[in-house]
């Protein structure tokens, strides 16, 4: 009897429970938690053609610490991100590469075409486009074009185009933070493709400073090969 | 049938494993290899913190190997220091080989008295 009564008591408290998680916004600190689907776009022939010319070892964006895409920036495993709103302008922290992401919730962005992410240095990165917000119910969705061609799987060669477009759709699944990003493009994908992100919290109270260095092997490679010193 | 979950379980968390070192498994092989010699540089950086080791201590100009492992953020989210390790030690390593000449990807360092480190921390 008093095992039937706890087990009917924590199958109420868990079920108790589910909503006022999923009642919990989107702000705070949250580090991937698990891919649940990958990149896997049908690439026209133009798509093709960039992705075999690609050489990873050099062709890479990351090796210079500039992101090589938006999709590229939420796959890396262990950065964190950080989502704050105020109530009119939302900004979007990644530990990666200490990137900071103005968003505003007007199509008046658009005008001026500036990137919406820039480093803690104050370089801007038009490889990550220019976005706007808006909510859809408790769903954040986040727009974004005027990009730069870059790589949304710096693996495999992935492209992104100057006319690619994206859209993130941020929501509550219990505990975790769900994250579907769209990509289309006609130019380069049959059709658009969707990458779905499970976020975990973080228990970090902020993030910390990123400071990417040395991310080529220039350096490596002089140690090996020192150029001979002048006459 | 515990068998089986537990086997499905351990399928599914080296799945993840993989899946964490995506851009590992780009640029380096699965080839392992090993390599000696002493350690001239700890270089607990992001994006990757790497040791530089001295594979011919005779020749003092090398051939150096680059030995990568994760990202110090990575590091420091294990409560781990790289700073602690000391230099100029001679070491074992073993690692996975990578796409550029003489660079490995770290599995294991092995120290002369016994200690191994691996991204998870040092084993006494």
């Amino acid at each position: 009897m008093k095992k039937r009564f706890a087990f009917t008591l924590a199958a109420f408290l868990l079920l108790a429970a589910k909503p006022v998680l999923a009642q919990e916004g989107i702000e705070g600190i949250w580090v991937l938690d698990r891919l649940v689907q990958n990149a896997n776009p049908n690439m026209t022939d133009a798509a093709l053609a960039i992705q075999s010319n690609y050489d990873l070892l050099s062709d890479d964006p990351s090796l210079e610490c500039i992101p090589a895409s938006l999709g590229r920036v939420y796959a890396n495993p262990n950065s964190r991100l950080e989502i704050s709103y105020n109530g009119s302008n939302l900004q979007i922290n990644y530990e990666l590469f200490d990137l900071r992401r103005y968003i505003e919730f007007s199509d008046a962005i658009f005008d001026s075409e500036e990137p919406s992410t820039r480093n803690l240095t104050g370089q801007y990165f038009f490889e990550m486009g220019v976005s706007r917000a808006e909510w859809s119910g408790d769903e954040l969705l986040v727009h974004t074009s005027h990009y730069q061609p870059g790589f949304i799987r710096t693996s495999s060669g992935i492209p992104q185009g100057a006319n690619t477009t994206t859209t993130e759709r941020f929501y509550r699944d219990g505990p975790y933070l769900m994250l579907d990003l769209t990509y289309s493009d006609p130019e380069l994908f049959e059709q658009p493709f969707t990458i779905v992100h499970r976020l975990a919290a973080d228990e970090a109270v902020q993030l910390p400073v990123y400071n990417c260095q040395d991310a080529s092997y220039d350096w490596f490679e002089q140690l090996n090969n020192p150029a001979e010193l002048p006459n | 049938m515990i068998r089986l979950l537990l086997l499905a379980l351990c399928g599914l968390l080296a799945c993840q494993q993989l899946w964490a070192h995506h851009s590992t498994a780009a640029n380096f092989t699965r080839e392992i290899i090993e390599i000696s010699g002493r350690i001239e540089q700890i270089r607990f950086l992001n994006p990757h913190s790497s040791f530089v080791v001295l594979t011919d201590e005779a020749n003092e100009t090398g051939p150096y190997w680059l030995v990568e492992s994760d990202a110090r953020s990575t590091f420091q989210r294990k409560g781990l220091n790289l700073d602690e390790i000391e230099q100029g030690i001679r070491v074992e390593i073993s690692g996975r080989r990578g796409l550029r000449p003489n660079t490995m990807y770290l599995r294991e360092i092995r120290f002369e008295d016994g200690r191994v480190f691996t991204s998870d921390g040092l084993e006494e």
